[in-house]
């Protein structure tokens, strides 16, 4: 990217368009599960 | 009575197992950025143009990408003790090696066998974290395994840079030096390795019988069924991997032979646009991926073109070439503030990579006790686009070194949550595999 845009400053752009491609998808399609959450919880509810 | 079994069998077990998981991840860290150090002096040297250097940086990933599943599954078959122990005797042995390139061509070939040689530490030891320690205890085991990344680049910046100015030491170039003194410390912890790791905890002979019990039955119960896992294991996954070795070493002559192949045609159909002959082998191959991958009826291929796979690829994309990025080029930002020896580079370059250290641990505890991970993930991206774009704006300047900084702890952010994950398995194994699989060969080639 450094190549293509000549310098320091366009790959760093670069890197950050990256980033926020990665926040975006993070932002509208992830979905990560806690499974030592969901662990303790259901240990909890069987406790109940 | 169970609580203080498991306070003392996991006392032992973090004691024993994370101080050695750490030094060996600095270590293997250390080994594999020190180029972008040894590429301040090592490109004039060589006389390695930007785009040889970048191709040879990329093809540490391509061998890691190809021998990364089917080393996890050879570990699995011969104990993690022997496996790691031979992991990093070989890797130092390459990292060694490294100081006897001599142009290109061996650069790219010593960087790839590096990678074949490091494949599999990083997933083999987050497998074996698997084996010792309770779905509870991964986050914690995994984020104090992570330290080791901030603290490779801290330290490895000034004594990378420290052994850059030995430059004539018993004849050899400062670069080759370092890269020596850098490959012994490998080899010495490797053959340590096979006194100090234990495949399994039924073995440990440190903790006591009780202790044996409890841990094993915990990570038994824990167990998720190991049909997916299963797959990976096959003697077809293996000839697949060779299979795509080959396809890969085919795909690459291609790539080294594209401007003798686009003189040929310009000699056959005369202006014919450059791009367009560089692209169509690319454009062809893409088409028949995606055709293929919808007709084919298999769990792999179904996984491949999955959407949250790909989503997840993306993601993981985006932040791993950002902070692979961040850490070539880190050292030759910094000489651009202004007129620095290597040694004052080293120790600059260790600002942003301890506000990413402070920042992980900091950022992954307020996380734990959130039982949040999506929008504690989507703010570090957010931060590491943020930090940027002002290091780019601000370029020049010292503001470009906060900038970098900010972006450290947003990289070093994303980077442990997208592990943390894939460590717990999440979404799924082969599919999480898969998803970083998909993701390698295009950071790489970034």
């Amino acid at each position: 990217m450094k190549d293509l845009t000549g310098n320091f400053a366009g790959g760093l752009y670069g890197l950050a368009l990256l980033s926020l491609i990665a926040a975006l998808v993070c932002a509208f399609f992830l979905h990560i599960p806690d499974h030592a959450a969901e662990a303790e919880a259901t240990a909890a509810g069987a406790r109940a | 009575m169970e609580a203080a079994l498991e306070k003392s069998a996991m006392r032992k077990i973090y004691l024993r197992l994370l101080p050695f998981a750490v030094l060996s991840y600095i270590l293997a860290y250390i080994d594999r950025i020190n180029v972008s150090f040894a590429g301040l002096t090592m490109r004039g040297d060589l006389k390695l143009s930007a785009t040889d250097f970048g191709f040879a940086l990329g093809t540490f990933f391509l061998g890691y990408f190809i021998f990364e599943v089917p080393s996890n599954v050879i570990m699995e078959k011969v104990g993690a003790r022997i496996w790691i122990a031979r992991i990093m005797i070989t890797w130092g042995i390459f990292a060694g090696a490294m100081a006897f390139v001599f142009d290109t061509t061996s650069f790219s070939i010593v960087r790839f066998l590096l990678g074949v040689a490091e494949a599999g530490f990083f997933p083999g030891m987050l497998l074996y974290f698997t084996y010792w320690f309770p779905r509870r205890h991964h986050a914690r085991i995994v984020s104090g395994f992570l330290v080791g990344l901030p603290v490779a680049v801290a330290l490895g910046a000034p004594i990378s840079t420290g052994l850059l100015g030995l430059d004539g030491l018993f004849g050899l170039k400062g670069w080759q030096i370092m890269y020596i003194a850098e490959a012994i410390p490998t080899i010495v912890v490797g053959l340590l390795t096979l006194l100090v790791l234990t495949d399994r905890p039924e073995q440990a002979k440190f903790l006591t019988a009780e202790e044996k019990r409890w841990i094993t039955a915990k990570i038994a119960s824990e167990r998720p069924p190991a049909k997916e896992a299963a797959k990976f294991g096959s003697w077809k996954v293996l000839v697949l991997s060779l299979m795509y070795l080959i396809i890969t070493v085919a795909s690459l002559g291609l790539l080294y032979y594209t401007p003798q192949i686009r003189a040929w045609l310009d000699a056959y159909f005369g202006g014919v646009p450059p791009v367009v002959v560089v692209l169509l082998p690319y454009i062809f191959g893409t088409i028949g991926l995606l055709v293929w991958g919808r007709i084919a009826d298999h769990n792999l291929w179904k996984a491949m073109i999955n959407a949250k796979v790909l989503l997840l690829a993306v993601n993981y994309f985006g932040i791993v070439t950002a902070s692979l990025g961040m850490l070539y080029f880190i050292p030759q930002i910094i000489k651009s503030l202004g007129d620095f020896s290597n040694m004052e580079v080293g120790w600059l370059t260790m600002i942003p990579y301890i506000c990413g250290g402070i920042g992980m641990l900091v950022w992954g505890r307020v996380s734990d006790a959130m039982h949040e991970r999506r929008w504690n993930l989507l703010v570090a991206c957010v931060l590491s686009t943020g930090g940027l774009v002002l290091a780019g704006y601000m370029m020049g300047t010292w503001w470009a070194l906060v900038g970098m900084s900010l972006a450290a702890v947003g990289c070093r952010r994303c980077s442990s949550a997208a592990r943390r994950s894939r460590a717990q398995g999440s979404p799924g194994s082969t599919r999480s595999a898969i998803s970083v699989a998909l993701s390698a060969p295009i950071t790489s080639a970034t």
